[in-house]
């Protein structure tokens, strides 16, 4: 029997008179590694960014582990257990590595409005082991607005890992990275999701680093769901060669 | 994101990360500990010795860093430059100075109640400036100080109008020159004390974290709006008390300490010592208040003289005197660790400039 964590149910975004995302429906299973696929521009980030809160949706459901959270205020989702990283790295440049991610478990457990505790400094401490994790921990007093691309979208994961979040939303966890750093970057989320039973669910354009480690992918083509199921059925899908694969090899054509 | 230059680092450098206890860290934490023990100490001495005018003066500067740290709470630590700090220091030495002229509440009482009527002031003026980001968050803050400013002008029956208070309303105790200026010093170590606390706090981190980045903090599960309220409540609650302290240094309360240029000078204070340094506007506070009565001295155009040396300082050097300090102590580390005398791995590290354990 199926186990849902997060449902989507005809969700639609219109801006202005351009359908961004038009009726889509998504099922992610509770500690799966679940891909969104599909070229720039259909409408993957406008998804991600209603199931976040960050937009409201137009019309439709979203459901996170019972509760209907559609339109809720992006920091009322993450308390539900839903945490995002970001599409482009996004940290407090002037935190160290350290504080970034305790700053992430003073979140998690509600002590921000501490005023004269010195909660922080277990929270430091507490950091330096999700960092080991991550591989981040000989950085650990390096201020986060130095490091490389590539760390810091290592410290991204570390910050939401933090949280302890149910879902991990990963909008291109890998844009703008080398290849060696994106691969780096997909086993981590890996093997960190599979170990802690956390569910992910990411959206990608580099389909090797999806077909790799998803158990699941839905492909978005012009804000619609055009076909869905496990990384090989997606593949072998024709609707999807012709407008995705066929896509991604006139690219590789004119890179040679 | 923010782009980041090696000065970031320096300025993070001096904001007092926290890092792990080490040789290092613990070091450095008891060289700070005894230079701000030197400091009070000789500003102490300095109070209790000089010239009556000029200890005067030292209290009055005294009491300013209290505004400038309290103002640099939001300012340096939230990322909020408000232009209206100096309400709720106009609130403290209002609520001091009615008390006493209505007779409604004397002296101890009303320092007592200062930083809470100005607090609960800041609960909706907060409220509503915050719901306005950068530029605007500063134009808004700005019409409430001048708005406030024309109430305690028109208001002539209860506030005294445009002439203000003044009269009799320190107790004769504090009349005393030596124990005004050791009640204020008090006060004000105290309550700097209790913002520091704050900075290196759980709360602190956040606070710092939403100034960086605030939709990062928000994606975290933090309500970022409440705890800029939380920060904007703090610093009107030690702004009202700076602005009770004002009172004990002048025996008196007039609309000019409330309007808009008030409000900016705890602002250029903390500009120019450095608005990343928790003690940077400490000393920016004595500079601005010295420059400002000593170059009166000299010439007319003293705030032409103040205003060039706020555009320098912003286009030359923007983390301030602290931020210069923390360039030149990384630069003296860096040419000891060429000459080999430190291991290279501890000098990356920011914890000898800011160590905290």
């Amino acid at each position: 029997m199926s186990d849902t964590i997060l449902s989507v149910q005809g969700l639609v975004r219109d801006f202005g008179g351009f359908r961004a995302v038009n009726n889509v429906d998504l099922a992610v299973e509770r500690g799966t590694i679940h891909a969104v696929i599909g070229p720039n521009g259909a409408g993957k980030s406008t998804l991600f960014k209603l199931i976040t809160g960050s937009l409201r949706p137009t019309k439709g459901r979203i459901v996170l582990d019972g509760h209907s959270v559609g339109g809720r205020r992006p920091h009322v989702i993450a308390t539900r257990g839903l945490v995002q990283v970001f599409q482009l790295s996004s940290i407090c440049a002037r935190l160290t590595v350290a504080e970034s991610v305790a700053l992430g478990i003073i979140a998690h457990r509600h002590r921000t409005l501490d005023v004269f505790s010195s909660y922080h400094r277990r929270a430091l401490v507490q950091a330096t082991v999700v960092l080991e994790q991550v591989g981040l921990a000989s950085q650990a007093t390096t201020i986060a607005g130095t490091l490389s691309h590539g760390d810091q979208r290592a410290l991204e994961i570390a910050m939401a890992l933090a949280i302890s979040p149910r879902v991990l939303l990963l909008d291109e966890p890998t844009a703008g990275m080398s290849p060696a750093e994106t691969a780096v970057i997909a086993q981590l989320v890996a093997s960190e999701a599979r170990s802690r039973g956390i569910t992910v669910l990411l959206s990608e354009h580099d389909m090797d680093v999806v077909f790799g480690i998803s158990d699941h992918v839905t492909v978005l083509h012009q804000g619609q769901v055009i076909a869905e199921g496990t990384p090989e059925a997606v593949r072998a899908h024709p609707e999807v060669m012709s407008i995705y694969l066929g896509r991604s090899a006139d690219r590789t054509e004119e890179i040679a | 994101m923010a782009r980041t230059t090696p000065r970031d680092a320096a300025v993070v450098a001096t904001l007092g990360v926290p890092a792990p206890a080490g040789r290092w860290s613990r070091v450095s934490l008891l060289g700070r500990a005894v230079a701000l023990i030197a400091f009070i100490a000789v500003i102490v001495a300095l109070g209790l010795t000089l010239a009556p005018a000029n200890a005067l003066e030292l209290q009055y500067a005294v009491s300013l860093t209290l505004f400038a740290v309290a103002t640099n709470l939001i300012l340096g630590f939230g990322g909020l430059v408000s232009f209206g700090q100096g309400i709720f220091y106009g609130v403290g030495a209002y609520t001091v100075a009615l008390g006493w002229m209505h007779h409604s509440l004397n002296f101890t009482e009303a320092m007592i109640l200062a930083p809470f009527f100005g607090a609960a002031a800041a609960v909706p003026l907060g409220m509503l400036a915050l719901r306005t980001r950068r530029l605007y968050f500063s134009l808004l803050t700005l019409t409430m100080s001048q708005l406030a400013y024309v109430i305690a002008e028109n208001q002539t029956n209860f506030t005294g109008g445009t002439n203000g208070v003044f009269g009799a309303m320190v107790p004769t105790w504090l009349l005393n020159l030596h124990t005004s200026f050791l009640f204020t010093a008090a006060i004000v170590t105290v309550s700097i004390a209790v913002l520091w606390k704050i900075v290196h706090s759980p709360f602190g981190l956040v606070l710092r974290a939403i100034r960086d980045n605030r939709e990062r903090v928000e994606a975290l599960g933090v309500n970022v709006y409440a705890h800029e309220l939380a920060a904007f409540v703090i610093s009107a609650f030690f702004c009202s008390l700076a602005g009770s302290l004002f009172v004990v240094y002048s025996q008196s309360s007039y609309p000019e300490i409330l309007n808009w240029t008030a409000s900016g000078v705890p602002v250029f204070m903390a500009v120019i010592g450095g608005m990343y340094s928790f003690f940077g506007p400490v000393v920016g506070a004595f500079v601005y208040e010295f420059a400002n009565h000593y170059l009166i001295e000299y010439t007319q155009d003293w705030q032409l003289v103040i205003g060039v040396v706020l555009l320098a300082i912003v286009l030359l050097r923007p983390d301030g005197l602290a931020g210069s300090l923390g360039s030149l102590r990384a630069w003296l580390r860096r040419r000891r660790q060429r000459a080999g005398d430190v291991p290279a791995t501890a000098a990356a590290t920011t914890d000898d400039a800011g160590g905290r354990p």
